[in-house]
């Protein structure tokens, strides 16, 4: 792979504080250009390791590298990278201006130069004329506008950004994630997003790292991520996901059929090792309801409706299964017909779905 | 019954503030009776004792002393007090909990043995002579413990984030230093100034044992006591200093004020 095509290369990198690992044996690469978001639950490692990038913490071991320089020993203050803190971190003694215009004073430009900076980048996040309000006069929002604007001010090779839309309410923080993303494109910068949001990863990011116990999982696009987790901890992580054991049983005509005991068996799309342990994986929104027994092609469990919840667009069952600890979780879309009145709370009905949507996972 | 508590609760609070405030207020009303002796009933008005007062070179050479000590401890143990406080409050140092203790000891051992100690050191180890300088050096220490608790409060109240973004914006330790933490510390720098002058202003026993040839005004009003002629202008110069002081807390109180509305918005 051409070194120009990652501006951050991260290899072994491991961080511990006392006895214990934050990050564990890290290697990946950013692509120069991307948005890419770390995501995991808090204390995955996520938020130590975007430190890591930014220069507040060094690696224990490892090296890092932005846009091909090591990093090990470069402070904060003259690394490539700008922060967009989980608390903004405004200056509350200084204004609109003064602090966007912050990082400024070392770029080596002149006043009138670093005055029509500030100005195209009031433009960029929208708050044209809100230069001289001072920092306790601004919502939220405008609060999180500054703290972008000051980085990008600077015009950083890498965007950092904590977790930066945590604080925002539910609709604030989507039409934020809009707006992010179109300035991403805008500006080309590199962004390297932390969050514990899934679908705010999903919605922003180019590639998305999932991040578990200081290890990451798997990196991959949002789709490929979702449809084809490598694991049950991504799948569980990243929306919700039925799994069933089973064993391998055979493979005929490029379909693979599991033996899930007391569930039956069924039918997997692709072929996988005969005997081998392993989890089938469907999404609920892959899976039907019927109130009669399907055609014997596609795979059918029967179940008692134990729960439905509501969620306006879609209705939410959760079905008991003989045989399978955890109820089934069943999303149907709400097009008027699909929940009919046989579908409700003790209704006998069959859960069904085709061969190409289930996945084998291996652990 | 709905007023009965609130009744007897002001007249608990207005009872607290005559116990408290009436001595101080009688030095003033003494200041101004044309008495040598502070004994009601009152005799009549006069500004005589305040022309003694300022005829009295002696007490106001004292009073110069006194100022001097304490603008300059002031400003000596905030100046030693704020970097500490910044390492304690900032990092995690190896032996910060020892250290933190070991600053704060002036304020639990005796002044009359720390006064001991320091003449002790002073005079046989250092072999200085006792001057106003070996006042201020033990104020300093007296001081300390009083400006870290003042600037520590201070600085563990605002977004420990606010100086790394400094850093990530491409400034230095040094220049994050002046261009954020002291301004956001300057209402703590303000009130460990205040405090550590007043603490000096008013310190009798180190200063009684430290001192030279030249007095601060605590002892030379010590000293004086045993004149019953010279009371009069003692209570003018209290009075004098009294009103100066109330006059000195009240705008470091509206100077605060101000510093909370523009340094401390409702941080998120």
């Amino acid at each position: 792979m051409p070194q120009a095509d990652n501006i951050i290369s991260i290899s072994g990198v491991t961080k511990r504080f006392g006895p214990v690992s934050a990050v564990d044996n890290i290697s990946f690469n950013i692509h120069r250009g991307e948005f890419f978001s770390l995501l995991g639950s808090s204390g995955c490692g996520k938020t130590t390791l975007l430190r890591m990038l930014a220069g507040f913490e060094q690696p224990t071991q490892g090296e890092v590298l932005i846009d091909g320089e090591p990093m090990a020993g470069v402070p904060a203050n003259h690394r490539p990278t700008n922060m967009v803190f989980q608390s903004y971190a405004i200056f509350p003694h200084l204004n609109v201006r003064e602090n966007i215009g912050y990082g400024l004073r070392n770029a080596g430009i002149s006043k009138d130069e670093a005055g029509k900076r500030v100005n195209s980048v009031l433009e960029l996040v929208k708050l044209s004329g809100y230069g001289k309000r001072a920092a306790h006069q601004l919502s939220g929002g405008q609060r999180q506008r500054v703290a972008l604007a000051r980085a990008l001010v600077c015009r950083p090779k890498v965007l950092l950004l904590d977790e930066p839309l945590g604080a925002l309410d539910k609709n604030l923080r989507e039409e934020m994630q809009i707006e992010l993303r179109a300035l991403q494109r805008t500006v080309g910068i590199t962004f390297v997003f932390v969050t514990h949001d899934q679908e705010e990863a999903l919605t922003l990011s180019d590639r998305i790292a999932v991040m578990s116990k200081g290890k990451v999982l798997q990196i991959d696009a949002p789709e490929a991520l979702y449809e084809n987790p490598n694991c049950r901890e991504v799948a569980e992580f990243i929306g919700t996901m039925n799994v069933f054991p089973g064993r391998i049983a055979g493979v005929s005509k490029g379909q693979t059929i599991l033996d899930a005991r007391a569930l039956g068996s069924f039918q997997i799309a692709g072929e996988n090792p005969k005997g081998k342990e392993v989890f089938l994986a469907v999404r609920p929104e892959k899976l039907k309801l019927l109130v009669k027994k399907p055609a014997a092609s596609m795979n059918a469990i029967a179940g008692v409706v134990s729960a439905i919840s509501y969620r306006g667009d879609r209705h939410h069952f959760l079905v008991t299964v003989d045989g399978h600890d955890r109820p089934i979780s069943v999303s149907q879309q709400n097009d008027g017909d699909t929940k009919s009145t046989a579908m409700n709370v003790g209704a006998k009905i069959w859960i069904t779905w085709p061969a190409s949507t289930g996945r084998v996972l291996s652990h | 019954m709905m007023l009965g508590r609130p009744r007897a609760l002001f007249v608990y609070a207005a009872g607290f503030m005559i116990f408290l405030y009436a001595p101080v207020l009688l030095m003033p009303v003494f200041s101004l009776n044309d008495s040598t002796f502070a004994t009601f009933p009152l005799k009549g008005f006069t500004t005589r004792h305040y022309g003694a007062m300022l005829a009295n070179t002696s007490m106001i050479l004292s009073l110069k002393n006194s100022l001097m000590v304490g603008v300059f401890v002031s400003v000596a143990a905030t100046a030693i007090g704020l970097p500490a406080a910044i390492a304690l409050t900032r990092y995690r140092l190896p032996g910060g909990g020892p250290v933190l203790s070991a600053m704060m000891l002036p304020l639990v051992i005796p002044s009359i043995v720390i006064s001991v100690a320091l003449l002790v050191i002073i005079l046989r180890f250092l072999h200085l002579d006792l001057s106003l300088w070996t006042v201020a050096a033990g104020h300093i220490l007296l001081c300390i413990p009083f400006s870290m608790t003042v600037l520590m409060s201070r600085l563990e109240g605002f977004d420990k984030s606010l100086e790394e973004a400094s850093r990530d914006l491409g400034e230095n330790a040094w220049m994050t230093f002046v261009r954020v933490t002291l301004p956001l510390a300057m209402p703590g720098v303000v009130s460990s100034l205040l405090l550590c002058f007043i603490t000096s202003f008013d310190e009798f026993v180190i200063a009684f044992f430290l001192t030279g040839t030249e007095n601060t005004l605590p002892v030379y009003l010590f000293s004086q006591l045993r004149f019953p002629n010279k009371l009069p202008g003692t209570l003018a110069l209290g009075s004098v200093i009294f009103v100066g002081s109330a006059i000195l807390v009240v705008a470091a109180e509206l100077l605060r004020k101000l510093g909370v509305q523009s340094t401390n918005p409702g941080d998120l």
